[in-house]
C-alpha cells in the first residue's frame, strides 16, 4: 500500500522547491528520468482489463525496469477524511526482457510517457518520497529523445510514503504533517482533485531563492 | 532570601520558590499546617514548583548557550530570532507563573530565609514595599500633574473628571489608529497584523491554469492525451533501454492481434544448425521447405541397408530407402507422399549430414532435433485436431540402419550409437521436469505441450494434409530411479527423444523402432547404470493397430559385449514382434527381427489415432507419441490411421500410463498386462 498525494507547481518555482525540500529533507536530491509504460492487458486475459505500469530508470547508466501495479484506493467514510489517497501498490523490479514477456502475455501498449525530474527520499515519521517531475509525452512510439512536456509551464508534485495495512495511519499523518510544511509553494490533493496552484508561491519562492534555504517552518 | 530566587533576578519571580519553601517549611515544623483549602484551589502548589522549575531550567539553557557562544566563538552572534523566540516563551511562562502567584499571594509572606553577609544589606530593600526614592518622587509629581486642577473638588467628581479625560485620550488613540492603518493600505504596507493578502490571480489566470492541471493529472494518472493513435505506433527507431528489449519485428506484435504462436523456434538441446533445420522441418512450414532432390540424400549412407523398403505404386519413390512409402492401404494423395518424401528426405538430409563426419556424435545430436521436430509437431497435431495426415519420420532409425541392422553388425554400432546417444542427451535429461504420469499426458497433448517440451517449434501453420513424415516422440519420464546401492530416488526427470522414423509397412520398420528404442534404453542404462530395473513397456493402444512389445526389465546392460535386441511382436495388423521371453502373449518371433534383447524388457507401446508411446515403467517411463502413422497402415508404431483423431490417443495413453505403473511394479511381466492394456486403451 503507498500514501500518495499530488500537487502542481509552476514550472518557474521548482527551483524554489528543491530548495525547501533539500532544506526539509536534508538529503541530497535524486535525478530522475524514468520512461513509464502502460499496459493493458488484453481480452484473452480476462474480461476486465488489468492495467500494469513498467517503469524503466534511464537516470541509471543501466536501466532498470519495474513493474508496478497500482490497485485500488482506499474507500470509505474513513477515506474521505484522510487527506491522502492510501491505495495498494505492488512493485517490482524485473529484468529487462519484462517488456517483450508482458507483451507475450498480451499486454498491449496503452500509452507511455517521459517523467523527467527529481526526487528525495527521506525519513519524516515515515518513508517519504517527493517526486517533482516534468510530465512528457513522446509524439511517436517510444521516442524518448522526442518527447515534449504534456504542460509545460506546470509540473507534477508527487509525495508517495510506503505503507502497511496496519500502520497506514501513521504514515497518513507523517505525510500529512510533511504537507504542511509545502503549503506556502504547492497545494497538495489526492489525485484526481484539481487544487490549482499557490497564489502567493510566487513570494515564497522569492524568499526561498533570496534567503537561500534559510527559510524554516 | 532564597539564592535560587535571588539568581532568577526577577522580582516577582521570588514570589514562585518562596511560597514553596515555605510551604515546605511549614510541612516541615512539628506541627503540620497546610494551605487553607480555598487557597489551595486556586494555587497548585506542586504544579506551580514543577513550572518554576521548569522555567529556572530554561532560562539557565539559554544563558547556557550564550556561555557556549561565547567561549567557543566569541565573533558570532547567537541566532537572535531562535533565542527570541526562547526568550519569548520564557517571558510567557514566567509571566503565567506570577499571574497564578498573585491570585494568592494575599496569603503568602517573603520573609529571608538565608540571611548572610552578602544580602544582609540589600534585604531591607527587597523586602520594603515602599518605593524608591526617585520613584516616589516620580509618582507623586505625575499625581500632581494629573489632579492639578481638581484636588478641591470631592473625591467623586475628581473621578469622574479623570474617567472624561481616558475617554478623550482612548477617542484620540482610536482616531489615530484609524488614520494609521488607512496611511498602510495606501500605501501598500499591509496591516499590522500581518495577513497579507498578496497577489492574487485574476480569472483568465487562474482558468488557464486550471486547465492545464487538469491536463497534467489527467495524463499522469489515466493517461488521458498520450495516447498515440494507432497508424503512428510503428517504432522507428527505438531507443537505447528498449533496442534489446524489443526486437523491431516485435514493435507491432503487441498491437496486432497475437497469434499465439511463439515466433521463436528455440530449443532447449544444444542448438545447432541441426536443431533449427530439424525445427523447420517439423515447424510445419513443409510447403516452404526446400526440397532437394530425394536422390541427393544420404542415399550412400544407407547403403549398407539390407533391402530397401519396398515402394508402392502411389508413392514417389524416393531415392533413398528410409523414405516413408506409404502403403496402399493408405489413401494419401500424391502431394502429401511428395510432402512425406520431401521432408523424409529433408530429415534424411540431415541425418546423413550428421552421419557422415560423425556418426556417433551425431547421433545423439541428430536425436535431438528430432526430438524437437516431434515436440513442433506433436504441438501442431494436437493443436489441428482431426489432422488427416501424419508424418512418419525414422531418421533415428536410419542412423541405426547405418549401424547395420544385422544383428552381427548392429550391435557394436548400436552400442556406440547408444553410447553416443548417451553422452549426448545425459546433458539433456535433467532439463524436462515432469510431475506425474498423468502430467506426462496431459502435457503432450496439446495445451499444456509447453510443459514438457521447453521449446516448442513455433508455427502452428501445419496443416494436417502436407504433413509427410510421422514421428515419435518419446517421452521418457522416470518417477523413481533406484540406485544399486542405496535407495536413492531421483526425481521426476523428463526426457523427451524425439524419434522420427518414417513408417513402413513391414517389419523393418518395426525393428527400426525397436532399435531406437533399444537406444534408448541403453542410453538410459548406460548413464543409469545404477539403474536397477528399467521396465519398459510398449504397448499400442490403437484398436486398429496394437503393437505389443515387450521385454523384460532391462538392467544392467553391458553395452560391449551384450547384445541388445528387441522382439517385436506382430499382431495382426501391424507387424509386431514379441519377445516371447515376456510370455504373455503368444508371440511369433519374427526371424527378421534383428533385434535382440539380451535382458526381457517391455515396451508398453501405447499407440491410439495413429500415436505410439513408450513407457518406461518402473523406473522410467517412457512414453512415445508416434505421429503420422497414416502413412502406413500398419507399421509397428501402429500409425496407420490416418482419420484418427490426436487427442484420444493420449489420453488412452494416460490411462494406459498409469495402469502401466501400477502394473509392472513389481517388475514382473504380467501376463494379462497387455491385454489389458489393450482393453482398457480401446
Amino acid at each position: 500500500m503507498e500514501c500518495v498525494v499530488q500537487g502542481i507547481i509552476e514550472t518557474q518555482h521548482v527551483e524554489a522547491l528543491e530548495v525547501l525540500l533539500h532544506g526539509l529533507s536534508g538529503v541530497p536530491k535524486e535525478r530522475v528520468r524514468v520512461h513509464e509504460l502502460c499496459l493493458k492487458s488484453g481480452p484473452n486475459l480476462g474480461v476486465v482489463p488489468s492495467e500494469v505500469r513498467l517503469l524503466c530508470d534511464l537516470a541509471q547508466p543501466t536501466p532498470s525496469w519495474t513493474i508496478r501495479h497500482v490497485g485500488g484506493a482506499m474507500r470509505g467514510a474513513g477515506a474521505e477524511q484522510i487527506s491522502v489517497l492510501v491505495r495498494t501498490i505492488v512493485e517490482s523490479k524485473a529484468s529487462k526482457n519484462v517488456l517483450h514477456y508482458f507483451y507475450t502475455l498480451g499486454y498491449k501498449l496503452d500509452h507511455e510517457l517521459l517523467k523527467i525530474g527529481f526526487a528525495f527520499r527521506f525519513h519524516r515519521g515515515a518513508q517519504i518520497i517527493v517526486t517533482v517531475t516534468s510530465t512528457n509525452k513522446m509524439p511517436r512510439l517510444h521516442a524518448t529523445d522526442e518527447a515534449v512536456p504534456v504542460t509545460p509551464g506546470i509540473q507534477l508534485v508527487e509525495i508517495t510514503a510506503p505503507a502497511a495495512a496496519d500502520n497506514y495511519n501513521d504514515v497518513v499523518s507523517a505525510v500529512s504533517a510533511f504537507c504542511e510544511y509545502l503549503a506556502p509553494l504547492l497545494h497538495l490533493s489526492k489525485p484526481g482533485h484539481s487544487t490549482g496552484i499557490v497564489a502567493t508561491a510566487g513570494a515564497a519562492a522569492a524568499s526561498l531563492m533570496s534567503s537561500g534555504g534559510g527559510k524554516t517552518l | 532570601m532564597d539564592p535560587a530566587a535571588a539568581t532568577l533576578g526577577a522580582a516577582p519571580a521570588a514570589g514562585a520558590p518562596p511560597p514553596g519553601a515555605a510551604a515546605g517549611e511549614q510541612q516541615a515544623a512539628p506541627r503540620v499546617e497546610r494551605l487553607s483549602a480555598g487557597v489551595q484551589q486556586q494555587l497548585n502548589l506542586e504544579g506551580m514548583r514543577a513550572r518554576a522549575v521548569g522555567l529556572y531550567k530554561a532560562i539557565s539553557r539559554i544563558l547556557e548557550d550564550f556561555d557556549v557562544i561565547a567561549r567557543t566563538n566569541p565573533s558570532a552572534s547567537p541566532k537572535w530570532q531562535d533565542v527570541l523566540g526562547q526568550f519569548s516563551m520564557v517571558s510567557m511562562e514566567l509571566f503565567n507563573i506570577v499571574e497564578d502567584i498573585k491570585n494568592v499571594s494575599k496569603v503568602f509572606v517573603v520573609y529571608p530565609r538565608n540571611v548572610n553577609a552578602e544580602n544582609a544589606t540589600i534585604l531591607p530593600v527587597m523586602l520594603s514595599s515602599k518605593l524608591l526614592p526617585e520613584m516616589e518622587v516620580e509618582e507623586t509629581t505625575k499625581r500632581e500633574q494629573l489632579l492639578s486642577g481638581i484636588t478641591n473638588l470631592p473625591v467623586p467628581t475628581q473621578i469622574e473628571k479623570l474617567k472624561v479625560r481616558i475617554d478623550m485620550i482612548g477617542s484620540a488613540c482610536e482616531t489615530a489608529e484609524k488614520v494609521i492603518a488607512e496611511c498602510r493600505k495606501s500605501y501598500g504596507l499591509g496591516t499590522r497584523q500581518g495577513t497579507n493578502l498578496g497577489p492574487t490571480l485574476d480569472k483568465a489566470q487562474a482558468a488557464k491554469i486550471q486547465e492545464q492541471e487538469g491536463l497534467l493529472r489527467a495524463a499522469v494518472n489515466y493517461g488521458e492525451g498520450l495516447r498515440v493513435p494507432g497508424d503512428q505506433r510503428q517504432p522507428q527507431s527505438l531507443p537505447s533501454h528498449l533496442i534489446e528489449v524489443l526486437p523491431l519485428g516485435d514493435g507491432a506484435q503487441n498491437f496486432g492481434d497475437s497469434s499465439g504462436s511463439y515466433p521463436k523456434n528455440t530449443s532447449t538441446f544444444a542448438p545447432n544448425n541441426v536443431n533449427n533445420q530439424g525445427n523447420q522441418a517439423s515447424g510445419g512450414q513443409l510447403l516452404g521447405r526446400p526440397a532437394p532432390s530425394p536422390g541427393t540424400t544420404g542415399t550412400p549412407n544407407f547403403e549398407n541397408v539390407s533391402t530397401p523398403p519396398m515402394p508402392y505404386a502411389n508413392s514417389p519413390r524416393s531415392g533413398t530407402n528410409m523414405m516413408n512409402t506409404p502403403s496402399p492401404q493408405q489413401h494419401l494423395t500424391p502431394q502429401q507422399q511428395r510432402q512425406k518424401l520431401m521432408q523424409a528426405s529433408q530429415q534424411q538430409q540431415l541425418h546423413a549430414q550428421q552421419l557422415r563426419p560423425s556418426a556417433a556424435g551425431m547421433l545423439a545430436q541428430s536425436a535431438l532435433p528430432q526430438l524437437q521436430d516431434l515436440q513442433g509437431q506433436t504441438q501442431q497435431k494436437l493443436q489441428v485436431p482431426g489432422q488427416q495426415q501424419m508424418q512418419y519420420n525414422q531418421a533415428l532409425s536410419q542412423q541405426f540402419h547405418n549401424r547395420q541392422m544385422q544383428p552381427g553388425r548392429m550391435q557394436p554400432g548400436m552400442a556406440q550409437s547408444q553410447l553416443n546417444q548417451g553422452t549426448q542427451l545425459r546433458s539433456h535429461l535433467g532439463q524436462f521436469t515432469g510431475a506425474a504420469n498423468s502430467a506426462m499426458f496431459s502435457a503432450a497433448q496439446a495445451s499444456s505441450n509447453s510443459q514438457m517440451m521447453a521449446n516448442i517449434p513455433g508455427s502452428q501453420s501445419l496443416m494436417p494434409q502436407m504433413q509427410v513424415s510421422s514421428e515419435i516422440i518419446l517421452c521418457i519420464y522416470s518417477n523413481r530411479i533406484i540406485s544399486a546401492y542405496d535407495f536413492q530416488v531421483i526425481t521426476v526427470k523428463w526426457i523427451k527423444i524425439k524419434m522420427k522414423m518414417l513408417g513402413v509397412m513391414d517389419l523393418r520398420h518395426h525393428i527400426r523402432l525397436s532399435t531406437v528404442l533399444v537406444a534408448l534404453l541403453a542410453y538410459l542404462v548406460e548413464n543409469w547404470s545404477s539403474i536397477l530395473e528399467i521396465c519398459v513397456r510398449i504397448a499400442e493402444a490403437s484398436p486398429l493397430s496394437r503393437i505389443n512389445l515387450e521385454a523384460s526389465p532391462l538392467s544392467r546392460i553391458n553395452l560391449d559385449t551384450d547384445p541388445i535386441t528387441i522382439q517385436i511382436k506382430r499382431t495382426k495388423y501391424i507387424g509386431i514382434y514379441r519377445n516371447p521371453k515376456c510370455g504373455d502373449l503368444e508371440s511369433v518371433p519374427d526371424e527378421k527381427c534383428p533385434l535382440i534383447l539380451n535382458r526381457h524388457w517391455s515396451i508398453l507401446l501405447c499407440a491410439k489415432n495413429d500415436r505410439l508411446k513408450f513407457v518406461l515403467l518402473n523406473s522410467v517411463l517412457f512414453s512415445a507419441a508416434v505421429f503420422g502413422m497414416g502413412a502406413t497402415n500398419s507399421s509397428m508404431m501402429g500409425m496407420q490411421q490416418q482419420q484418427q483423431g490426436v487427442y484420444g490417443n493420449m489420453q488412452a495413453g494416460a490411462q494406459n500410463m498409469q495402469q502401466g505403473m501400477v502394473g509392472l511394479q513389481n517388475q514382473t511381466q504380467n501376463p494379462n498386462f497387455t491385454q489389458q492394456r489393450q482393453q482398457n486403451q480401446q
